[in-house]
């Protein structure tokens, strides 16, 4: 088992006390790959639901879920993966940039990239309410 | 994955990830943009089974590497670790499984 705690190799400035941008952005952008990858699952399951003739008898039993995507609740959903979505976009973008040389700081970068996702949140959610 | 791939890296454990794992997720990433961005603003682009098939193989690539890295890097046991990999391979199937059961459905 590893420590818990993180040692960065230098520590002058006591960076390890406050927000480590680098660590969190890398947290938030595995969480914002999960959400997207929970959402593939539950899109392509239902998706088959509805068209796979083998899953018929599921789709018998749950006869809403041929127009789930019409429902004005659904676009909730976006609210989490839009964000999620533009995240995980942004960062993984900047992390191939930085492959080929590009210097950033954690810190505006983090934020430039978590306010573009709040905004895609918030596009989200004007979805559903004009629904 | 054997011991001999496990790291210790600023004090935390994990596992080194393989070169062509690390380019085939970049990759897979920069296709991913264009093919969402088709599959979900063209008209009738999700019934064009050629490219959801595309889409649905980058997704599983990149999908697997991604979890599998999740799974490897956590400061976890190695047991532990061992069932997280095995975890990411399930839900990677799944996706797999009915992905290849749709594209096999489109009208």
């Amino acid at each position: 088992m590893a420590t818990e705690t993180l040692k960065l190799p230098r520590d002058s400035t006591r960076q390890s006390a406050g927000i480590v941008y680098g660590r969190l952005s890398k947290t938030v952008n595995r969480a914002a790959g999960g959400i997207i990858i929970g959402f593939v699952v539950v899109h392509v399951v239902g998706l088959s639901v509805v068209y796979w003739s083998a899953l018929r008898p599921v789709l018998h039993l749950m006869p809403w879920l041929s127009g789930i995507q019409f429902n004005g609740w659904f676009h909730l959903i976006y609210v989490i993966l839009f964000p999620a979505a533009v995240y995980h976009t942004l960062y993984s973008l900047k992390l191939i940039l930085m492959d080929f040389g590009l210097r950033t700081g954690y810190r505006w970068t983090f934020w430039t990239i978590s306010g573009l996702a709040a905004a895609s949140a918030v596009w989200g959610g004007l979805g559903y309410v004009s629904h | 994955m054997s011991r001999t791939e496990r790291r210790t890296v600023y004090g935390r454990a994990g596992t080194a990830t393989p070169l062509w794992m690390w380019i085939v997720q970049r990759l897979s990433g920069l296709l991913l943009g264009p093919l969402v961005f088709i599959h979900v603003l063209v008209a009738n682009a999700p019934f064009m089974v050629w490219l959801t098939a595309l889409l649905l193989a980058v997704i599983l690539a990149h999908g697997f590497i991604g979890l599998w890295r999740l799974a490897a890097m956590r400061r976890l046991t190695m047991a532990v670790s061992r069932y997280a990999v095995i975890a990411s391979i399930a839900v990677v199937a799944v996706i797999a499984v009915f992905g290849i059961a749709l594209l096999c459905s489109i009208p």
